[in-house]
């Protein structure tokens, strides 16, 4: 978050591959964003570990060229995504740089460019009158962003309560246009806009409480809807050995599943096979809608050939633009292709910083950071009584398919579906793969969803269970 | 799993060397994994299945597995369980109580009353 002061200046003092260490003049702060400046373009760097007045930091961009000495200016901000109507149908990279303004065949160095479109013009209406005291993430008007209702909401920044001190009345406004004025307890008056900022490693938390889920989410693949079924706002992971379909079985999950909003993280795959998803996406008809999936759709793609430092930060900004929208009060689905790539990216950065490996050299702290990652989706009660959620499903690639490796031991901890994708059976062509006695959903095990199961007409009806371990 | 068992007991022992029971779990299994678990992504109807048509399916299944079937030798079963394996499959293709799906279904209950 930006902080006011001085800037604080550095000069690089070594380099390692993407890991630049800085000799710097002042404070710096953890995750803080740098610029290093390099001829006439500048480099994104995050700061990942501060010690004394030498700070090391990672490069999201190729650091050849750099030399010993060059200035680095940092920003005093964390790395943060703009937040406003106009993400849905975008291909973004990690760092929500829009990929489709970029030029050329290959991305270059340092080419960076807006997350939204500042020129378009939206459809505004208020949802709240002058003299409403509201708090960050309230709802203070809407657009209609292609077929989605886009809530403008106070900046998840703002703490404490604030009053509704003038308001731009309907009309076609830009996203840089105020659509309101607020006023503080002391009386300050702050612009509100459509869009805002919001750091990517820090959860949006601007709801009022996060039960356990309980609602089923239908996906429309037998496999899991009969046998091991997920929750609105549930987490489930994918592992597969290369080529069980893993990627085939997200894509059904994303054209089908019941989903307002669906963003795919495309992370550290190859990159044909995310070319194959910007080709494919924006033909698929949507079947809730009858219009185009890619309406609804976000994808943020950071492949195997691009920056590694920001392959770790995609994940995150994905987690984040999701957030965004269950603040809405719509259904998020979140599919990342894959989380052991990320994992990969962390061990990289971990193994440059020489620091005590854990098993297979991955972080000590891995199974923390997957454990906090994942425990950011979920089934929420917004402020204003909606509801909103994340529906998190990440794949694994497990190396040589042992799913006794860390990435898959430390995430089977926390996500409480699990979908075995079977070599067996993908080899006989039984797809999909999925393993039925590997496999379990332990929301089965909620007495919530069981009740819920038994409430709604949608209730999937086991007769009888022919897998012992579910009960019902 | 009790038709993967059946099916590692199968292979060990041979056809003729294991009780006509093992090859109604080896294929009442079957039935399970080529009706339910196997879905055609590819497939326009196929690939997404209503949570009232998957009730339906498995007390369908459901059903069929817990018929006692009456077979003389074992050869006679798996010519019988394709059958209706392909009977289910044509269902899962046809759109949701259509013409052609309630056609499939009642071929399903004369096959299955064949034996019963």
């Amino acid at each position: 978050m930006k902080k006011e002061g001085k800037t604080t200046h550095g000069k690089i003092a070594g380099i390692i591959a993407n890991l630049v260490t800085v000799e710097v003049d002042g404070p710096v702060s953890q995750n803080e964003i740098c610029y290093i400046k390099l001829a006439d373009i500048d480099l994104m760097a995050e700061v990942i570990k501060v010690f004394e007045t030498k700070v090391f930091v990672q490069v999201f961009e190729s650091t050849r060229g750099l030399k010993i000495g060059q200035a680095v200016e940092f920003t005093n901000a964390m790395l943060e995504v703009t937040l406003g109507p106009g993400i849905l149908s975008r291909n973004y990279d990690g760092l929500q740089h829009d990929l489709d303004r970029m030029e050329g065949v290959f991305l270059k160095r340092g080419d960076y460019t807006q997350a939204l479109d500042f020129e378009k013009l939206w459809d505004y209406t208020p949802l709240v009158n002058i003299g409403d005291v509201v708090i960050a993430g309230d709802w203070l008007g809407e657009v209609i962003e292609n077929v989605m209702p886009h809530k403008i909401m106070v900046p998840f920044k703002f703490e404490g309560k604030y009053t509704v001190k003038k308001l731009t009345p309907a009309g076609q406004y830009n996203v840089n246009e105020v659509i309101a004025i607020l006023t503080d307890s002391k009386n300050n008056e702050v612009n509100v806009t459509m869009t805002q900022t919001w750091p990517v490693k820090i959860p949006i938390k601007t709801y009022k409480n996060k039960p356990r889920p309980f609602k089923l989410l239908e996906t429309g693949v037998r496999t899991i809807d009969t046998l091991n079924p997920i929750v609105e706002g549930g987490t489930g992971f994918i592992p597969g050995p290369f080529g069980s379909g893993k990627t085939v079985l997200q894509h059904a999950l994303s054209k089908q599943a019941e989903a307002d909003i669906v963003i795919v993280a495309a992370c550290g795959e190859r990159a044909n096979e995310v070319v194959e998803i910007f080709t494919e996406f924006p033909e698929i008809d949507d079947p809730r809608t009858g219009r185009k999936l890619m309406e609804r759709t976000t994808i943020i793609a950071n492949t195997s050939n691009m920056p590694v430092a920001a392959r770790e930060a995609s994940v995150y900004t994905a987690m984040t633009l999701g957030e965004y929208y269950r603040s809405m009060g719509l259904k998020v689905l979140l599919l990342a292709d894959s989380t052991s790539r990320w994992a990969q990216a962390l061990r990289e950065m971990s193994n440059r910083m020489e620091e005590l490996p854990g098993q297979d050299a991955f972080p000590m702290d891995l199974p923390a950071i997957i454990s906090n990652f994942y425990s950011r989706a979920g089934y929420v009660f917004l402020n204003n009584g909606h509801t909103g959620s994340i529906t998190f499903i990440g794949t694994v690639s497990p190396a040589g398919g042992n799913l006794k490796e860390p990435v898959t031991e430390s995430t089977k901890k926390v996500a409480r579906c699990f979908y075995a994708l079977s070599q067996q059976r993908a080899d006989s062509k039984r797809y999909p793969a999925v393993d039925p006695i590997d496999s379990y959903s332990k929301y089965l095990e909620y007495p919530e969803l069981q009740e819920y199961l038994r409430k709604t007409s949608a209730k999937i009806g086991l007769k009888k269970c022919f897998l012992p371990k579910i009960t019902c | 799993m009790r038709g993967k068992e059946a099916s590692e007991q199968i292979n060990i022992l041979g056809d003729d060397g294991v009780p006509i029971n093992y090859h109604l779990s080896f294929w009442r299994g079957e039935v399970i994994d080529f009706v339910i678990l196997q879905q055609d992504a590819f497939d326009d109807i196929d690939k997404q299945t209503s949570l009232e048509r998957q009730k339906f399916l498995l007390e369908k299944v459901l059903e069929i597995c817990e018929t006692d079937f009456n077979f003389e030798s074992f050869d006679e079963v798996n010519p019988y369980f394709k059958r209706i394996i392909n009977n289910l499959k044509q269902m899962n293709y046809s759109e949701y109580k259509s013409e052609k799906f309630n056609q499939y279904l009642s071929e399903l209950t004369t096959i299955t009353d064949e034996r019963k």
